[in-house]
Order: C-alpha cells, then structure tokens, then sequence
C-alpha cells in the first residue's frame, strides 16, 4: 500500500512539477493591465543596515502585534524605514524613516490610498 | 566627545540638506474603455464568404470575436493560428494578422513583445499602402517610449511628421506632458501656432508648485515650518513639539552630566531635526507630483493626447 501511495505521490511530481513546467493557458496569458504598484526590490545590506533590520523585526513581530496595527500608510514606517535604508543606505534611510515617523497621523493630504485588509491606508513607499 | 559630534553632524547635514534634482516622476495613466475600441473601425476589408469558410478564416473570425470584447490573449492565439494555416498566396491577410497581433500585444501592455514582432516580423516592410500604417507607427512610436529607447522613438517621430504632422505634434506634446518635460513643454509651447492651452498649464503649474528647497530651509530654521508650508498641519505640530521635547531632554541630560541619556536623546534628536529637513524636500515633490498629475491628466484626456487614443482604427 506504502508502495503505491509512495509511487503515485512522486510520479505526480515527476509529471507536474519539472522545472520548465508551463501552465496551459502559455506565457502571454497576463496580456492585461497591471493593477496594483509594485514595489522596487531592494539593494544594499551593509552591517548597518542587517543590524537595523534585526531591531525593526524585533519591533514589527514582537513589539507592534501587541497593540495591532496602527499606522496610517502601507508600507507601514518601520516597513518604510527597513525599504529606504536597504534602497539609499543606512544614513539616508534612518533620516527618511524619521521624517515618515513625523508624518504618521491621520491627515489626508495628496497621498494615494490603497484598500488594505478592510482599511483605507495612505499609499506612502520610499522613493 | 565634540569631535564625534561634530563630524556626525557634518554627516547628517550633507544627507538631509541633499537637494532634489526636481525631475518630477508623474504617472499619468489611461485605461482604454471598451466601448472606445469597439466603435473604432477596422483598417482592413472584411472576409469574404469564401475566405470565412476556409480554415485560417475561421480562425481569423474567431480571433476577430475575441478581440472585440477585449480578450486579447484568446484573440492573439486565434490570429497566429489563423497566420499559421494561411497559405502563402494569402500574404496581405497574413500582414494583417500580424498586425493584429502586434495590437494584441500593445493594447495588452506587452512592449517588449510588440518590439520583437515588429522588428523580427515583416511588418517592418509595410509602406503607406498598408491600411494601418498611422496606427503602427503611433504604437512603435509609444512602444519604444515605453522601453526607454529614446532614439528609435525620435526617428519615429520624425517618420510621423513627415506624414501625419499633426499626429507627430500630439504625440510630442503627449510625450512631453507625461514625462514632465518641462523644457520640452516650453518649447512646444512657444512653437507656431503657439498652444494657449500649453501655457496656461505651464503657469497653472508654477502658480501652485511648492518649492523643495523653501520647505527644507523653513524645516531647517524652525522644525516643522517646513511641514506647514507643504499644508501638512498635523505633521508640523508634531516635528516642532517632538524637536522641542528631545533638544529640551538632551540639555537637561547633559546640564546634569548624564552623558549616556543625553546621548541617546541627542541621536533620537538627530534623526527628527535632520530626518524632518531631509523629508521636507521629498514631500514638496510628492505634492508638485500630484499638482501637475490633477493638472494634466484632464488636459490629457479632453485633447485624448495619450497615444492610445490617436489610433484610427482598432480591430
């Protein structure tokens, strides 16, 4: 029984799952417009910057579940701050999580707004 | 001590009061309607009975159906499968299959695939006589802008003056309003017969753009002026009480020579004064970013500039 069942499960893998598989709707199938901004990926990772990012994930999986979510943009400012030093460095990005730290409140003004998780947040990434 | 404070400073400093070069990142955007595609008129004679009951024509009416409503990956499949049971004696309805590919590809967003079918296809020999020679050359015009290959665009666009002048205009003026050119807009401002409308924009712009360095040294003399001058209220509340407090706690650390505390406030201090000059500047460009966007997204779409819509014909 263990035979058959071993069997079915890595001959399915074998058929399904080589690398090169294409589904079958074929590669031009997302011939539509791109709904959602995208985010840059990010680029430096100096010591700085690793040990920054050690103290934001301390904050955002330890610290900020506590109280739940409370910021008014997407990313959120530590998101913000660990994005902007990744993308500019250490000293610009803690300058720029900062200055977002100075703006989270509530005010509308010209941000864009994204609907996320049944809220209405102000659309703020790093540059 | 004052060494290190002065040269954190200096850092600090050089960073935050880092101006913006001012080039403006707009996005200016349409999306097609349906409705607008669908009333466009197609370039090309309509097949005949006797074509319709051949294969490739079956093909071709099916690809045709789908492109109507919009389907464009269903529609571009149908069309390489009617492109690959054409028979060569049918060559002018295989260049209009290619065509509609190449429009499949575009109106899907698909440049780099719109390139490749252009420049390794036959289209590339297609002359005036070809129906769709304005749309083609409007799309490789805008598929190239898209890829940031500015000299094949320019060469486009001379290609279109030559024989749509008043297209070529359009799409200098549309180009120029959507990359923010403002040089270029001048420019095309001030060209025979000089565009009103161009101007008013350009004034209407300057009259309500906020300046990037004004906003860091309003920020830099008083934490939080700079924040106002850009209308963020809360925002300027916040940096002048923040500042106040930490310079306030940092003084009175060091008055009662505790180094350490007075330290930590003084970096948490260096951040919102240096963090605040250094926002500032990228706040006013956000917002002369959505001041120009309110102002030419409607120009945009009332003159229909983007070049999506100076296409004549569709499916």
């Amino acid at each position: 029984m263990l035979r058959y069942f071993l069997f079915f499960l890595f001959f399915s893998r074998t058929v399904w799952a080589m690398p090169g598989f294409y589904e079958p709707w074929g590669k031009d199938a997302d011939l539509s417009i791109p709904a959602q901004p995208t985010v840059e990926q990010s680029t430096s990772n100096s010591p700085m910057v690793w040990t920054a990012s050690k103290i934001i994930w301390f904050h955002q999986n330890v610290l900020s579940p506590v109280d739940g979510p409370r910021s008014h943009f997407r990313p959120s400012s530590s998101g913000y701050m660990l994005e902007a030093m990744r993308k500019h460095g250490f000293i610009k990005g803690y300058l720029m999580g900062c200055d977002r730290l100075l703006r989270e409140n509530s005010e509308e003004w010209v941000y864009r707004t994204v609907d996320y998780e049944g809220r209405t947040l102000k659309w703020d990434p790093p540059p | 001590m004052k060494k290190i404070l002065c040269f954190c400073s200096l850092i600090l400093l050089c960073s935050s009061c880092q101006r913006n070069t001012g080039e403006l990142q707009p996005k200016i955007s349409h999306a097609v309607q349906d409705n607008y595609l669908k009333y466009l008129p197609s370039p090309f004679p309509r097949l005949s009975d006797n074509e319709k009951a051949q294969d490739w024509g079956k093909e071709y009416t099916i690809g045709l159906g789908f492109a109507h409503q919009l389907d464009l990956y269903q529609a571009m499949t149908a069309f390489k499968r009617a492109e690959i049971l054409a028979p060569s004696s049918e060559s002018r309805r295989v260049q209009e299959l290619r065509y509609d590919i190449l429009l499949c590809y575009y109106l899907g967003q698909k440049y780099p695939a719109v390139a490749y079918e252009f420049e390794h296809g036959t289209l590339r020999n297609v002359s005036q006589e070809f129906p769709a020679f304005h749309d083609l050359l409007v799309i490789l015009y805008d598929t190239y802008i898209k890829m940031d290959e500015e000299p094949k665009a320019q060469a486009l666009l001379q290609t279109i003056g030559y024989e749509y002048p008043e297209t070529a205009q359009r799409l200098a003026i549309s180009t120029a309003l959507i990359q923010a050119n403002f040089s270029e807009l001048k420019k095309l401002s001030e060209e025979p017969p000089p565009s009103g409308e161009l101007q008013e924009f350009l004034e209407a712009y300057k009259k309500h753009r906020k300046s990037p360095g004004t906003a860091q040294t309003l920020n830099a003399v008083l934490p939080g002026a700079g924040y106002l001058y850009l209308g963020q209220r809360q925002s300027a509340l916040t940096a002048l009480l923040l500042n106040a407090l930490f310079i306030g706690a940092t003084y009175h650390f060091y008055d009662h020579h505790q180094i350490a505390a007075g330290t930590i406030f003084l970096s948490f201090e260096f951040g919102w004064y240096f963090g605040g000059i250094f926002g500032a500047g990228l706040e006013a460009k956000a917002y002369n970013e959505r001041i120009y966007e309110e102002l030419a997204t409607p120009m945009m779409n009332y003159h229909s500039l983007f070049p999506v819509l100076n296409l004549r014909y569709a499916f």
